[in-house]
């Protein structure tokens, strides 16, 4: 998973989405985080130190960690790096109960960047009649004389 | 007049293009009109790094509830290029509900756009590495290594007053300031998306 990288929340984000995919696979098994790892700013390092005491918290632990694997395209921090993170459940790893709504409000309160929690529940396509053509309101005709 | 910054001012910096034809002074008079006639003026601007709702909104509330305004900074610079002039007829707050733009206020070719009032010529040579990225993905880093590159705006903050001793290189002039107001940034549209979304 590659979730929203936590930087305004110490890694709530991380933590949810992690959460949400412990649960889906019935902490059991293994799997990938990728998150922010950079040598430079300190806020990755806190990321980092929360997630994996969450993951051990969830009866995990990091059985391999690829350190500033991955570099991107971001105008605001071309020089920002991520890692990958392997999980692994320990075993005989079970759910402390069955999964739920997240009811606590500050974990979502800075979700998607400081002050901005999670608005949308669904993103639902308009469908057309013109359906695979260019809008209309992107072009006009110029009429052969 | 010289303005002075102090340590932990929170400021939006942005490079503005200039039209060799329309001086400071006319600009300023421009803004100024659509401050008095609507109580604030819209300042387009476009690019990734100062999102409306994930950026500058969250930056200035925080700077609000301390009791504290966001200073817009712009450098000015003789500029070439200039997106389509059309004049953006409605914005929104949050992307979702849209209203009419007052139209004392002329916003042209931008996709969004800063509320600012008190828009007035100020010197100042900023140092941008006394400057720090406020928040984002970036938060932390040194606004010298931020502002760089296609960045070219940033929501910044000062990690010590600048304004009283000379400023050490890099530099960069600002030569015109405002004070960022509620809603402090929006997204604009145009009369054909307006169209568009209203079937």
């Amino acid at each position: 998973m590659n979730p929203p990288w936590g930087a305004s929340n110490e890694g709530e984000s991380v933590k949810v989405f992690v959460q949400r995919g412990i649960e889906a696979t019935a902490y059991q098994g293994e799997g990938m985080v990728v998150i922010a790892d950079d040598s430079e700013l300190e806020w990755p390092k806190r990321v980092l130190a929360n997630v994996q005491q969450f993951i051990i918290g969830s009866g995990f632990f990091v059985q391999k960690m690829m350190p500033q694997m991955h570099q991107y395209h971001l105008d605001d921090a071309p020089n920002l790096r991520s890692c990958n993170l392997i999980v692994k459940a320990l075993p005989g790893n079970k759910p402390p109960g069955p999964s739920a709504t997240i009811s606590d409000s500050v974990r979502l309160a800075n979700f998607y960047g400081r002050d901005n929690p999670p608005k949308v529940r669904y993103v639902r396509e308009l469908k057309r009649l013109d359906y695979g053509k260019a809008h209309d309101d992107e072009y006009s005709l110029e009429l052969l004389e | 007049m010289s303005i002075i910054l102090k340590q932990g001012q929170g400021l939006l910096y942005m490079k503005v293009g200039m039209h060799a034809q329309e001086s400071l002074d006319v600009i300023i008079a421009r803004k100024t009109k659509e401050i008095e006639q609507a109580g604030f003026a819209l300042w387009g601007y476009g690019g990734s790094t100062c999102h409306p709702q994930t950026m500058v909104q969250p930056f200035a509330r925080s700077y609000e509830q301390r009791g504290q305004v966001i200073y817009l900074c712009m450098q000015p610079m003789e500029s070439s290029h200039f997106a389509e002039p059309i004049r953006a007829a409605e914005f929104s707050v949050n992307g979702i509900d849209w209203q009419p733009i007052h139209p004392a206020i002329n916003v042209l070719g931008s996709r969004y756009a800063l509320a600012i009032t008190n828009l007035r010529k100020e010197e100042l040579d900023l140092p941008l590495a006394k400057t720090k990225v406020a928040l984002g993905n970036s938060m932390g880093s040194s606004g010298d290594r931020y502002i760089a590159g296609r960045v070219d705006k940033g929501c910044l903050e000062t990690t010590e007053e600048i304004g009283t001793t000379a400023a050490p290189e890099p530099r960069v002039h600002i030569g015109l300031v405002a004070d960022i107001v509620k809603p402090y940034a929006v997204y604009v549209r145009n009369e054909l998306a307006k169209e568009k979304a209203h079937g």
